[in-house]
């Protein structure tokens, strides 16, 4: 039987139906779970998955009306328990604004994803970025890469800067290498600099996890990097190389993208 | 990275500068969706069903001017009825605070005695603003501009003491857990309580102040 993975519908988001294909692509059972049903039945599912989108409007901040929800608290339980729980873009605003990430001291808010600001650029901003894979066999999204891997993924964000006002959780972010995927150069040199960095976050990092290792919150899009028709030609290293072998054939177009491995992650870590 | 890295809206140099600093009030005109959602997860998600009855918001702009430049106000007011920087008048109300008037001013709905000042240490808007009044616009005599929310919670009639509707008011504020707070993330956003009227300067020293026992990484 395939595991059961519930992609959670706020009231806002638009990335649900993307990410359910890419989940069931990597061969997981993908469920749209509106917000609002009983959340006694999310006691069936494998794996969460909060999805990208402006989540209730982005009022008063992203993510944080949402975290309030009830259906979060109940898949708090379950990342308590060890089920995996994964936050794409506004996903990863409610997973902070939850405070299940980092989750250092567990319940406590220890981090923000603030407005971007690197290098005097500020505001939304969409674009690809490179993210370079750091200790994969610790989370349950990244087991099914290799490590140093690097990886192109779309952001779409003006709320995606991993910061802390906690000296303290910045130390345990360093010192656990919680910071999971890293903002880098196409080479892989990690770098806080714009545009490799598009968003000024601490550690250049683009997704944090739980010590865990169940419960991340990533910014870049892998549902959006899922097939290799959805890689730009211009993309550097071995991802825009397949792409622009793969012109002219539709099957090849549809093979996996780097995205993917996100999803094919869980699959093994489920399986 | 520090507060300080905010070009020129350095609140610290406020004092030292003496400028003259106004200040616009900005409502929605119509309902206000953002107020709605807030107390709607106040009230219904949290735990302030018994406490809180409303809750209204109010952008306000601070601006500080040279003091030796034109008046103050009169730019102010150009500013909002001749630009669209701050107001867009399909859907905001506003008025403007002189420098010698005190906040809260007038009689708008829901302002109460007791209100609750939320900004970002690090405000994404700032630098357009500054650019686009002081290059495209002209007006040199800006040389400060800080953005800050002012909510204004409507208390139930049985919660009468003072001391109960300030730990009410805290407790709304910074986002400590899922549970506690709702209207500041202190990991990026500063907040206080504003318990008296004061004028526009004083508001943004008492941002001055907060900000200087934070540093934001």
């Amino acid at each position: 039987m395939k595991p059961r993975v519930a992609v959670i519908q706020f009231p806002g988001v638009n990335c649900e139906y993307e990410t359910q294909r890419a989940l069931a692509a990597s061969g997981l059972e993908a469920k749209i779970f509106r917000w609002n049903l009983d959340v006694s039945r999310l006691s069936g599912f494998d794996a969460f998955v909060l999805p990208g989108g402006f989540s209730y409007q982005d009022r008063v901040r992203a993510g944080a009306i949402a975290a309030k929800d009830a259906i979060v608290g109940e898949i708090a339980t379950f990342a308590h328990k060890g089920k995996p729980i994964l936050g794409i873009c506004n996903g990863a605003q409610v997973l902070v604004e939850a405070g299940l990430v980092p989750g250092v001291s567990r319940g406590r808010v220890e981090m923000a994803l603030g407005p971007n600001r690197t290098d005097g650029r500020s505001g939304y901003l969409c674009t690809w970025t490179y993210v370079r894979v750091i200790e994969p066999m610790r989370t349950a999204f990244t087991c099914a890469m290799t490590p140093e891997e690097i990886v192109p993924l779309p952001i779409a964000h003006a709320e995606g800067r991993f910061l802390t006002s906690s000296r303290e959780i910045l130390q345990v972010l360093e010192d656990e290498h919680l910071a999971r995927l890293l903002y880098c150069e196409p080479g892989g040199e990690v770098s806080g600099q714009f545009p490799w960095n598009p968003n000024g976050s601490i550690l250049s990092a683009a997704a944090i996890s739980n010590r865990e290792g169940n419960v991340m919150a990533m910014m870049p899009h892998p549902e959006r990097a899922s097939w290799l028709s959805q890689i730009p030609d211009w993309i550097r290293g071995e991802w825009g190389r397949a792409k622009r072998d793969a012109r002219g054939s539709i099957e090849e177009m549809e093979g996996a993208g780097p995205g993917k491995k996100i999803f094919d992650s869980l699959m093994k870590y489920l399986a | 990275m520090s507060l300080s890295d905010n070009a020129n809206t350095d609140p610290r140099s406020v004092e030292k500068d003496e400028m003259k600093v106004t200040a616009i009030c900005i409502r929605s005109a119509g309902s206000d969706l953002v107020a709605y959602s807030a107390l709607d997860t106040l009230v219904r998600k949290m735990s302030f069903q018994d406490s809180l009855v409303s809750l209204w918001r109010e952008d306000v702009w601070l601006l500080g001017f040279a003091t030796g430049a034109q008046d103050a106000t009169e730019t102010t007011e150009m500013l909002v009825e001749r630009t669209g920087v701050f107001v867009n008048p399909n859907r905001h109300r506003h008025e403007v605070i002189r420098s010698e008037e005190k906040l809260p001013h007038g009689t708008q709905r829901g302002r109460g005695e007791l209100g609750i000042v939320v900004w970002s240490y690090e405000d994404p808007e700032i630098r357009p603003v500054m650019v686009a009044v002081r290059e495209r616009l002209g007006v040199e005599s800006l040389r400060k501009a800080r953005r800050l929310t002012l909510w204004w919670p409507g208390f139930s009639e049985n919660l009468t003491d003072p001391d109960d509707r300030r730990d009410v008011a805290s407790s709304m504020v910074a986002t400590l857990s899922r549970a506690k707070g709702l209207l500041a993330n202190p990991h990026f956003q500063g907040s206080f309580l504003l318990e008296k009227t004061c004028s526009p300067a004083e508001l943004l020293g008492s941002v001055t102040e907060a900000e200087g026992k934070v540093a934001v990484k």
